[in-house]
C-alpha cells in the first residue's frame, strides 16, 4: 500500500475509533450523582439513594422522581445489586468507606437523640 | 403597488412593531417577599391570637395593617416535612421528605427555585440544621447562611446581625441589588431548650418559682422531654408552669426582634411599596397537655395550629381576620402568585392561593411518621424500662380537621402501629374532637358511652377524606 493509502486508512480508523468512543460516552450510564452527603445512582429503571451521613439506603422506581415510595424493604435483591454497582463506581469496598461531610450535622442530631436509621 | 400589496405591507409593519414592543416590554416588577418563620410557635400562646399575656404586640400591629389567618394548620408536627410542604405545596407523603434520611428530592421545583428562575435574589438564613442543604431544603437559594455556624448561637439577636450584614453585602453587589429579593428566615428561639435572655424572661416567670428550678428548666431538653412523654421521669406541674412561662418569654423575644427586623428591612428598602412580609411557623409545641412536651409522637392540635400573618400594603384590606381554615402549604401558590408567577394547579392539589378576597375553607390533613431514629438512644438511656414504654416510637399518626359545620370543627385522629422492619400497620384506634369547643382534645366524641350515631358517621366520612387526600 502506498503511503497515502496508509495515511487514509489510518485516518478512517482514527475517525471510526473517535466516533465509537463518542458513541460509548453518549450511551454510557450516568455516574452516581452527589448532593452533599446524598448519593444517587440511576440504573435499570430504579433510583438507588445512599445517605452517607446516616449510612442509610433507599430504592425508588425511576418514575418516582420525587422519591416518595421507598421499595428497599421488599426488593432486597435489587437493592443489593445496585449497592454493588454503586460501590464499584465510587471505588469503595463497603458503604462505611464512602466519605461523609455531614459529621457535624450528625453530631448535632445525635445531640438531640436522633440516630439515623435506628430501629429499622 | 396594488392595494393588496399595500395592505400586506401595512400588516407586516404592524406585526413587526407589535413583536418589537413585546420584545422590548419592561420586565414585570416583582415585589420583595420576606418570610419570618418562628419555628415551634403555636398560635394559641400569641396575644395576636387571643392569649391573655401580651406575647406579641408587634405582630398584633402588623396584623392590624395586614391580614391574620385564625385557623392555619401545618401538615406535620415537625420541621423538615412542614418546611418541605411550604416549599412545594405538597403534603408530606407526596413530597417524600418525611424522615431525616429522606432529603427533599432534587426533582422538585421548589418555591425558591421558581422565584430564582423569575429573577429573584434568593436568601435563606437558618437557625435550624434541618432547614439546610443537608435536607435538600436549601434548593434554589442563591445564599444560605447557617446562623449557628456563622455566629456560634441560634438566637433572633444573632440572626438580626447576620441579616444586617447580608443586606449590606447585597447593597454593595451590583449583580444582586437590582433584583427582587426572596428572603426566608428560620428562627429557633421557641424551640427547646427555652432560654430567653434573663432580662426578657424575668417578668414572665411565676413570682414564687425558685431560681434553681428556673435555671434547671432553662436547660431542659433531650432526653428529659422524651422521658416525661414516655412516663419514665415525669415533671411536676410547677416545672411545667415554669416551662410555659419561659416559652412565652421566647415568643415575646421573637416578637421584639420581628419589630427590629421589619425596621431594618424598611430602612434597607426591602420592605415597603408592594413588598410582602409573612410571619408564620412550621408547627406548634406541647406544653404539658396530656403528658406531652416538645413536638414528637402526636398530631394534637397544639402542634398543628400555627400563626399566619401577611402584610402586603395595597393587597389586603388592613386588619382583616380570616376565620376560614387554611394550610401552611397554601403559602406556596400564594407567594408564587404574589410574584406574578403561574401556579400549575395539578402540581398542588393540596395547596391554594390565599390572595383571593373570598376563600373556600380547606380540610387540613397532617401526619407524623414513626420516630424510630430516637429509639436506640432511649433504650441506651433507660435500659431498665420495659419495651412497652417505647411503643410510641413505632406509631404513625394521621389527622384531618374538617371545615366547620353545624357549629363544630371536627378533628379526626387515627393511630397506627408500624411493625418493626416492615410496612405492615396495625390500627390502634381513632378519636374525634370538636376543636373549637375543646381545643385541648379532652373529650373524645367517639369515646363517650352514649356516643351519637352522627359522630360515628362523621368519623367514617373524615377517615375517607383523609385516605383520599393521602392516596391510601
Amino acid at each position: 500500500m502506498r503511503p497515502a493509502g496508509v495515511a487514509a486508512a489510518l485516518a478512517v480508523l482514527v475517525s471510526i475509533s473517535a466516533v465509537a468512543a463518542f458513541a460509548a460516552l453518549l450511551c454510557a450510564p450516568p455516574p452516581p450523582s452527589r448532593e452533599g452527603d446524598v448519593w444517587r445512582l440511576r440504573r435499570a429503571g430504579k433510583i438507588y439513594r445512599f445517605h452517607a451521613t446516616f449510612r442509610t439506603e433507599a430504592l425508588f422506581e425511576a418514575s418516582d422522581a420525587l422519591e416518595t415510595l421507598d421499595l428497599s424493604a421488599g426488593r432486597r435483591d435489587e437493592l443489593l445489586a445496585l449497592r454493588g454497582r454503586f460501590l464499584g463506581l465510587v471505588r469503595a469496598r463497603s458503604l462505611e468507606e464512602v466519605a461523609a461531610d455531614g459529621d457535624e450535622w450528625r453530631r448535632r442530631l445525635e445531640g438531640v437523640g436522633y440516630i439515623g436509621g435506628g430501629g429499622r | 403597488m396594488t392595494r393588496r400589496t399595500r395592505l400586506v405591507a401595512v400588516l407586516l409593519l404592524l406585526a413587526g412593531a407589535g413583536a418589537a414592543a413585546w420584545l422590548l416590554r419592561p420586565a414585570p416588577e416583582r415585589p420583595n417577599i420576606v418570610v419570618l418563620l418562628w419555628d415551634t410557635t403555636r398560635a394559641d400562646r400569641l396575644s395576636a391570637y387571643g392569649a391573655a399575656r401580651k406575647t406579641t404586640p408587634w405582630l398584633e400591629g402588623l396584623a392590624a395593617r395586614g391580614v391574620l389567618f385564625e385557623q392555619c394548620r401545618a401538615p406535620s408536627p415537625w420541621t423538615q416535612p412542614s418546611h418541605a410542604s411550604l416549599f412545594t405545596g405538597l403534603l408530606p407523603r407526596h413530597h417524600g421528605s418525611t424522615t431525616l434520611e429522606s432529603p427533599l428530592a432534587p426533582a422538585h421545583r421548589t418555591l425558591a427555585e421558581r422565584l430564582k428562575e423569575a429573577g429573584y435574589d434568593t436568601v435563606l438564613l437558618s437557625n435550624n440544621s434541618l432547614v439546610s442543604p443537608l435536607t435538600g431544603l436549601a434548593q434554589g437559594f442563591d445564599r444560605f447562611v447557617d446562623v449557628g455556624r456563622a455566629t456560634g448561637e441560634t438566637t433572633a439577636a444573632a440572626t438580626l446581625e447576620v441579616l444586617r450584614a447580608e443586606l449590606a453585602a447585597r447593597r454593595n453587589d451590583g449583580t444582586r441589588v437590582g433584583r427582587p429579593l426572596f428572603l426566608f428566615v428560620n428562627l429557633m428561639d421557641a424551640h427547646l431548650p427555652y432560654e430567653p435572655p434573663e432580662e426578657v424572661a424575668r417578668p414572665w416567670i411565676p413570682a414564687d418559682a425558685p431560681e434553681a428550678d428556673v435555671a434547671r428548666l432553662r436547660e431542659f431538653e433531650f432526653p428529659r422531654e422524651l422521658g416525661h412523654i414516655l412516663g419514665i421521669s415525669i415533671l411536676p406541674p410547677a416545672d411545667i408552669a415554669i416551662l410555659r412561662s419561659l416559652y412565652d418569654a421566647e415568643i415575646r423575644y421573637l416578637d421584639d426582634h420581628g419589630a427590629r427586623m421589619q425596621r431594618l428591612l424598611e430602612e434597607e428598602g426591602v420592605l415597603g411599596g408592594r413588598s410582602m412580609l409573612v410571619v408564620t411557623s412550621d408547627h406548634g409545641e406541647h406544653l404539658g397537655e396530656h403528658g406531652f412536651l416538645d413536638h414528637k409522637l402526636s398530631v394534637a392540635d397544639v402542634l398543628l395550629r400555627v400563626p399566619l400573618v401577611l402584610h402586603a400594603p395595597g393587597r389586603f384590606e388592613g386588619g382583616r381576620r380570616v376565620k376560614v381554615a387554611v394550610r401552611l402549604q397554601d403559602l406556596f401558590p400564594t407567594l408564587l402568585e404574589t410574584a406574578g408567577l403561574p401556579v400549575e394547579g395539578s402540581a398542588t392539589p393540596h395547596a391554594a392561593s390565599l390572595l383571593p378576597a373570598a376563600l373556600d375553607a380547606r380540610p387540613q390533613v397532617a401526619e407524623f411518621s414513626p420516630a424510630l431514629g430516637f429509639l436506640p438512644r432511649m433504650r441506651e438511656i433507660h435500659p431498665d424500662a420495659p419495651e412497652s414504654a417505647f411503643l410510641p416510637f413505632h406509631r404513625r399518626f394521621v389527622t384531618l380537621v374538617d371545615v366547620p359545620a353545624a357549629g363544630r370543627r371536627l378533628k379526626w385522629n387515627i393511630t397506627r402501629r408500624v411493625e418493626p422492619g416492615s410496612s405492615i400497620e396495625v390500627e390502634e384506634g381513632e378519636t374525634l374532637f370538636d376543636v373549637d369547643a375543646d381545643p385541648g382534645e379532652d373529650r373524645d366524641l367517639l369515646g363517650v358511652p352514649d356516643g351519637k350515631e352522627d359522630d360515628r358517621a362523621a368519623a367514617a366520612r373524615l377517615r375517607e377524606m383523609a385516605e383520599r387526600a393521602l392516596g391510601e
